[in-house]
């Protein structure tokens, strides 16, 4: 390739991630903790922890249930969040001194360990990285469109780098960190070898994250990835002489969706929020790829019917990429493994836009100190400014 | 040559005032505030004090706009409902298929109210209650004027 060509892209490289370098990173940063951020709730909160010395099955979620209720008077159960195996399951309920609150319990024991209110730190890792906790407008978030415009940035770095980065592929035979050499030489080394070595990550968080910002027009645009089931029918809803009539017991509810879905592990568990709602169970299933609330039950109440239900086999396009990003993203994909990857990588990921600015501001101080001695020719236009718009040598490339 | 001015030296550095927002979000969820609640109604033998979400006017979904209300109803009577669901009209309207059913937990009942396009003379807001025996009972609110 020309190297005036060559150049030109090395300017859009520099275009692209230095005008929100320091937002990328913080976004990079806040996304590489909320990977370990139920890990980090176990270290900080010993109450979250799913102790088992004495090697018990896990209980039935209904037994969890009872004993929630037992241990909050009045407390009325809106969702069961079954978390990792080291974590308690989250009982999520309100009750008259407590309108919004989580029943941590040990399922393995059933015993309520803590009844906690207000922000988890998970949610709140989740909402500072997916959304810089900027609030919602029902369909839209500024901030979510934000961070997941930022996939174009991840994306565009990495196509500009591979193209000024002249064979790029000699980072993985032949790697070079000169850590001997001035701090320009063994930045510029550093953030090479950790673009190179870290394509693979660059891809999928790019992807992933261009898809968030594909979801977030679609949410905006009032596209129903899932279509919302109708009310149960009104005359199913049973009519007595005033007394309310009992739902069907939750054992049923789970017992209807494991018959209709045999390797269905439940993870989510939502009680109707009205009586012309649905039972939902969602969980994992055999699918890989797929995350864990990809098999979905939806059970009338008062009938015991399954009203809808879904597999990954039978979703179309937008329902698939909505089910296999998160784990992508995530890095649950392989549990605490591909966490510990992805934390790493995460770091990279951050690590590369900090060195990228800082290898601009060293070559703009220097071409000043140098008066301009280094700069092999002027590039576009005249410079008003020159170290700024005159890459200099293009180290390495 | 022209040495770097100030807007050279910081231009990559003015992304990081974003920074400030979810400060001053976090700020602002951790103080929310909300409208009064609207004066409570009898409703045959219950009774109920809605609030709306916000004073901003009903926003766009699917074709239509909705308003986000919660409902407060006399302890214990949440459980004493069939179903429940609120509108906006001269007249109540019928059990809606989707949006503008009460749902919630019996201390807090939410609601995406239907709105007409435009306001019309005489609207009111609707609470329309059906105890399990199928009786119905309904209470209306005057709308205030563009929510």
């Amino acid at each position: 390739m020309a190297s005036s060509n060559r150049r030109l892209w090395f300017l859009f490289h520099g275009w692209l991630s230095l005008p929100v370098w320091l937002l990328f990173s913080f976004i990079c940063l806040t996304g590489t903790i909320a990977v370990f951020s139920h890990e980090l709730t176990w270290l900080a909160n010993p109450a979250t922890r799913a102790g088992n010395p004495d090697h018990l099955p896990r209980q039935p979620l209904p037994a969890l249930v009872a004993a929630a209720q037992q241990a909050v008077p009045g407390a009325e159960i809106s969702r069961i969040m079954v978390l990792e195996p080291y974590l308690v399951t989250a009982v999520a309920l309100s009750a008259p001194d407590k309108p919004n609150a989580i029943a941590y319990l040990n399922p393995y024991t059933a015993q309520v360990q803590a009844v906690e209110q207000g922000m988890t730190f998970i949610g709140f890792m989740r909402s500072l990285h997916g959304w810089l906790l900027f609030p919602w407008q029902h369909s839209y978030s500024i901030g979510y469109y934000l961070v997941s415009a930022m996939s174009l940035v991840v994306l565009g770095a990495m196509i500009t780098g591979l193209v000024v980065y002249k064979r790029f592929w000699r980072a993985f035979t032949r790697p070079r960190l000169r850590l001997d050499r001035d701090a320009r030489t063994w930045l510029g080394d550093l953030h090479r070898l950790g673009g190179v070595w870290s394509l693979w990550f660059l891809l999928v968080i790019g992807l992933t994250g261009f898809w968030y910002l594909v979801q977030a027009v679609l949410w905006h645009s009032g596209v129903h990835v899932w279509p919302e089931a109708e009310p149960v029918a009104l005359t199913e809803v049973p009519l007595t002489d005033g007394t309310p009539p009992p739902m069907i017991p939750l054992q049923q509810v789970l017992a209807t969706a494991q018959a209709q879905f045999p390797q269905l592990e439940p993870a989510l568990l939502s009680m109707p929020e009205h009586n012309r709602d649905y039972f939902s169970v969602l969980g994992s299933g055999d699918a890989i790829l797929f995350d864990r609330y990809s098999f979905r039950v939806f059970i009338n109440p008062w009938t015991g019917a399954v009203a809808q239900s879904n597999t990954p086999a039978d979703m179309n396009l937008l329902q698939t990429l909505t089910h296999i990003a998160d784990p992508l993203h995530y890095g649950t994909i392989g549990g605490l493994w591909t966490k510990t990857i992805w934390f790493l990588f995460g770091l990279v990921l951050s690590g590369m836009s900090i060195s990228g600015f800082l290898i601009y501001g060293k070559r703009t101080v220097k071409g000043v100190r140098a008066g301009r001695t280094k700069v092999r020719k002027p590039l576009v236009a005249a410079p008003d400014c020159l170290p700024d718009k005159s890459p200099g040598q293009l180290e390495g490339a | 040559m022209a040495t770097c001015t100030f807007w050279q030296r910081w231009r990559y550095r003015i992304n990081g005032l974003l920074l400030l927002a979810p400060c001053w979000f976090l700020y602002d969820a951790l103080t929310p505030t909300f409208p009064p609640e609207w004066p409570e109604q009898s409703i045959g033998p219950f009774s109920a004090a809605p609030r709306p979400a916000d004073e901003n006017p009903p926003y766009p979904h699917d074709g239509g706009y909705l308003k986000d209300f919660s409902v407060r109803f006399c302890a214990g009577c949440v459980a004493r409902i069939r179903t429940a669901h609120v509108s906006v009209g001269r007249q109540p309207a019928d059990q809606p298929a989707t949006d503008g059913l009460l749902h919630g937990s019996s201390r807090s009942q939410h609601v995406h109210v239907p709105y007409p396009p435009s306001q019309g003379a005489g609207e009111m807001l609707w609470v329309s209650v059906q105890e399990w025996s199928g009786r119905m009972h309904h209470a209306a609110w005057p709308l205030p004027q563009n929510q």
